[in-house]
């Protein structure tokens, strides 16, 4: 079995996740020709409900459909139609969840067909419950585009579940780029420049029952996906190396122990990491801000304690990578939050 | 659009064939020596340019007598000039009558008949532009157009209100700004699909244009909240406006394809202007629109 899909692995199923976008096309009256040019998707295929595309095909068609629809609100209006869409029993263990978290579980266990190309990141402390969403597939430019999709589909699908908003925080990083579509689609509560990726809510909040939840319904669709779901591969390639990363972290990690570990040659997981358009230190960089991120705002350590655990020389060396990854420096982010 | 049009371009290829068979039929073709190229150059781009023109003209634009006075005129230029491209490589006798008559009588009618074209184009832009006031304010451009609704979008709000704040404080009147925003949305969407939902916002944006003054400017700002802005308004004009847009939403009977109706309400947020910058009074509005939102108790429609 293999652990993870690339980006030219047959493995999304056209009438699931790429199908919110198609539906937003069509009902804007966009030519389906048009639409699916250079993706290697065809009308007929497509609504036979039995096409499997690859990454690739699947941005090839977000970069069409943003070329076709460059209006701002695009990747809002994907995401209001995301779920519960059409993923069989998924959609069920997401309408009929108990509680938020529970759901936010489901996505989580079943990122591969929920959200094939942007992964979820689930992560609990005492007060809140962390979203994060990093690149699953390939480091490409269409990451805002799915970001800004996959939040609002979160966010509908809790108001969905609760039928009211809830109090969901925002950290993005960068400027904002049209601040209207997010204070519309997400509410006031949306921090620019926080490097990182994240939503965040009360805990408590996350785990109060829902009013319409059928717990029979919920337990069967999930083991139903179980099923589905036992001999599938269940993150994308660049999530699975990153998360080996970050697992090894605070040992040593290089190139050459990660193709130990994953039984290829050096030279052939590099191959794959230029396939998917990134390289090792990249990915190493990336875990390591993540991380530095992280215990520098929601466990508060200090940077000398960071820089140990990440194996940098001293807080010197720390500050300066860190200044090199975010742009500032740890001092002006811990004091933000 | 130039679909629509095709009998008049057909037209057009028809007279300029004729022209070239006539120029063949009295004149001679031209030594290599004798040909000036730098003039074919020129001729020739003033014969593209106008054919250009042609077809952009004719591709924006329904069918009707404006539209028959733009292109005849620019056919005339058209063919006129193409005739004094092909002046530089035919020879025409002195002594025949077509020589340089073409060019010299199709030029000319060409510009009157355009400049008559152009005329009614302005009356009929002038009607046009009346309809659009309270959407468009006398500044156009259509990047900041929002495709939906056609109206502005959240950029041309910003550069308006600023251009707004500026001349009120100028002319020391108020100003206010409305965001508007349906309740519950997101639930129309849902029940009845997102083609309904899109549908429900282009007829809102009608009747949220019925009733707001001349003066006023309504845009859309995201998703389903407008915003209109209300110069010389002080904050009682403003809650009195305000209020009747939540009364014409209240009261609007929207029809799905399926022939339901639907009611909706709205919730408002008014921010009158005390000299703050743009983005502080819109943060400002939004506040108050959330808190509308959250002490809501259902209207009854």
């Amino acid at each position: 079995m293999t652990l993870w899909y690339e980006n030219d692995t047959p493995c999304i199923a056209a009438h699931e996740f790429p199908a919110a976008l198609i539906d937003l096309a069509c009902s804007r009256d966009l030519e389906p020709d048009r639409l699916l040019r250079g993706t290697g998707i065809f009308m007929a295929d497509f609504l036979s409900a039995s096409l499997i595309i690859k990454p690739v095909q699947c941005y090839a068609l977000l970069r069409n459909i943003q070329r076709l629809m460059p209006a701002s609100d695009t990747a809002f209006l994907a995401g209001h139609r995301l779920f519960p869409g059409n993923f069989g029993p998924a959609s069920t263990a997401l309408t009929q969840a108990s509680h938020l978290l529970d759901a936010l579980q489901t996505l989580e266990n079943y990122s591969a067909l929920l959200s094939p190309l942007l992964q979820p990141r689930l992560s609990l402390d005492s007060d809140f419950v962390y979203l994060y969403w990093q690149e699953s597939c390939e480091a490409s430019d269409q990451g805002a585009f799915l970001r800004d999709m996959l939040m609002t589909a979160i966010t509908s699908l809790s108001r969905q579940l609760y039928q009211q908003s809830l109090p969901w925080e925002y950290f993005l990083p960068g400027e904002l780029t049209h601040p209207e579509q997010y204070s519309v689609n997400w509410g006031p509560r949306v921090y620019s420049k926080r490097h990182i990726t994240a939503m965040r809510l009360p805990r408590e909040l996350a785990t109060q029952n829902t009013p319409m939840a059928t717990t029979s319904a919920a337990t069967i669709a999930k083991r139903q996906c179980e099923v589905l779901f036992k001999d599938k591969p269940s993150e994308g390639f660049i999530s699975h190396i990153d998360q080996r990363i970050r697992r090894s972290i605070p040992g040593h990690v290089s190139l050459e122990s990660l193709a130990q570990a994953l039984e290829v040659s050096p030279a052939t997981l590099k191959r794959k990491l230029k396939k998917h358009h990134t390289h090792f230190q990249q990915r190493y960089d990336n875990v390591r801000k993540e991380l530095a991120i992280e215990w520098l705002t929601r466990q508060e350590l200090s940077v000398e304690d960071i820089a140990a655990r990440l194996h940098f020389h001293d807080s010197r060396n720390l500050r300066r990578a860190f200044k090199r990854w975010t742009g500032v420096l740890p001092s002006a982010l811990s004091a933000s939050v | 659009m130039i679909r629509l049009h095709k009998w008049k371009l057909l037209f057009i290829a028809v007279l300029t064939n004729l022209t070239i068979l006539l120029t063949l039929a009295v004149g001679e073709i031209k030594f290599w020596r004798e040909i000036d190229w730098l003039d074919i150059v020129a001729e020739s781009g003033v014969c593209l340019l106008a054919g250009l023109w042609l077809v952009f003209t004719l591709n924006s634009r329904p069918k009707g007598s404006v539209t028959t006075l733009l292109a005849l005129g620019l056919g005339c230029i058209f063919i006129g000039s193409f005739q004094d491209l092909m002046d530089e490589v035919i020879a025409i006798p002195d002594a025949s009558p077509w020589r340089g008559s073409i060019e010299s009588v199709l030029m000319p009618v060409g510009l009157i008949i355009l400049t008559l074209g152009l005329y009614h184009w302005h009356k009929e832009q002038l009607l046009l532009s009346q309809q659009r006031q309270r959407q468009e304010q006398d500044y156009r451009d259509y990047r900041l157009q929002d495709r939906l609704t056609g109206l502005g979008d959240a950029r041309f709000l910003m550069q308006q209100l600023s251009q707004l704040q500026l001349r009120c404080q100028q002319q020391h009147t108020p100003l206010a700004i409305v965001l508007l925003d349906l309740d519950d949305f997101d639930t129309i969407n849902r029940r009845y699909g997102h083609r309904e939902g899109d549908r429900l916002l282009q007829e809102l944006t009608e009747v949220l244009l019925l009733n707001v003054r001349r003066c006023d400017l309504v845009c859309r700002y995201a998703g389903d909240r407008f915003a209109v802005l209300l110069p010389g308004a002080g904050e009682q004009l403003a809650q009195q406006l305000g209020a009747q847009l939540q009364d014409a939403v209240a009261h609007f009977a929207y029809k799905t394809t399926r022939g339901e109706t639907i009611y909706h309400s709205a919730s408002t947020g008014i921010a009158t202007d005390t000299g703050t910058p743009a983005d502080a009074l819109l943060t400002l509005a939004t506040q108050r629109l959330l808190q509308a939102k959250d002490s809501r108790t259902p209207r009854v429609a």
